[in-house]
């Protein structure tokens, strides 16, 4: 069992054979994840009951409360992996934190718009000097600045150090995000999901919630994976492997381009 | 269904825009994620294939030139 283990995590940790293995998962998880985030998103809009206070406009959590936990959970995996990176030095996490950074900046500034969009109608004000959103508005400068840095800095090691510095350092900030609105007083309202507790809410406005949440960390796998197989090839250009794939890619155009000058009767 | 025409959906008690406004810009910013990645490794491939074809003539040539 072990060994088998430790097996599969060499091959894994082996660039041509992850560009292969991880393909069925890769596409298991976008199915699963995009009819979950469908179907939650569809009940969240259509089908959930209004709140009693903030009437329609609290459809909006179905949209920036997966989009808030994950911005907070990639910076987490990001911090991870550049911990991990910096001892071991093992290419592929370093390759799924390059993946893994835009779509967590973008995550994070969906959470901060669509928040100010519901505090115009709930709180009257789009931005307020809370916790909660400062630290948050902190989070996608955090990500903005790890995104230039793989971005500019030249020589391959020296931004991926960077990156894995700025990311095991700037993680301290994602506790302050998750427990702002519990050690101080804020504007913002408390967590809808804890692990100790049953949800405030009922269960018509918190299962298409659990919904779509599960459903976007499906897709964000998703994302990682297929996005994690693009950057392998960039990084391995010159290695035999990849040179082979972009063998078989020529030929497979190749064959498309002849087939199409020989039968034109099927294009048309 | 909580809505029984499409206008009182649309409306949502007057938070639509407010709500149709958060979905439109978040699907809006996932698209843009989406396809600006897709278009940088296309370019990128595309680049690749240009310059393996390019050598794979080198090759053909001097092979030639050495039958010659």
């Amino acid at each position: 069992m072990w060994q088998g283990f430790v097996k599969w995590f060499y091959q894994m940790a082996s660039l041509p054979l992850f560009y292969t293995k991880i393909v069925p998962w890769m596409r298991g998880c976008g199915f699963a994840g995009a009819s979950l985030l469908c179907v939650g998103l569809m009940w969240g809009l259509l089908f959930a009951p209004a709140d009693y206070q903030q009437g329609d406009s609290f459809r909006i959590i179905y949209i920036h409360v997966p989009a808030a936990s994950l911005a907070m959970s990639i910076y987490v995996l990001l911090a991870l992996w550049g911990l991990i990176f910096l001892i071991w030095r093992i290419k592929l996490v370093d390759i799924f934190a390059q993946a893994l950074a835009p779509l967590g900046a973008t995550s994070c500034a969906i959470a901060l718009i669509t928040g100010a969009l519901w505090g115009v109608p709930t709180w009257g004000a789009p931005f307020a000097a809370d916790a909660r959103i400062l630290s948050m508005a902190f989070l996608l400068m955090l990500y903005i600045g790890l995104l230039l840095v793989r971005a500019q800095i030249k020589p391959l090691a020296k931004a991926q150090q960077l990156v894995s510095v700025i990311a095991i350092v700037g993680v301290l900030n994602v506790p302050i995000i998750k427990y702002s609105v519990e050690w101080f007083t804020t504007l913002h309202q408390g967590a809808t999901f804890t692990l100790t507790e049953k949800p405030k809410m009922p269960p018509s406005m918190y299962l298409p919630l659990l919904c779509s949440v599960l459903g976007t960390y499906l897709c964000m796998f998703s994302w990682l994976f297929s996005q994690a197989r693009r950057v392998c090839l960039m990084r391995e250009a010159d290695k035999r492997w990849v040179q082979a794939w972009l063998v078989q890619q020529l030929d497979s155009e190749h064959a498309a381009t002849s087939q199409a000058s020989q039968d034109p009767g099927v294009i048309q | 269904m909580r809505f029984t025409s499409l206008a009182e959906l649309l409306a949502m008690n007057g938070h639509g825009i407010y709500v149709w406004s958060s979905y439109g810009i978040s699907v809006v910013l996932v698209v843009a994620l989406i396809f600006g990645s897709r278009w940088r490794f296309v370019r990128w491939r595309q680049t690749m294939l240009q310059q393996r074809q390019w050598q794979q003539r080198q090759q053909a040539h001097s092979t030639a030139d050495a039958q010659e």
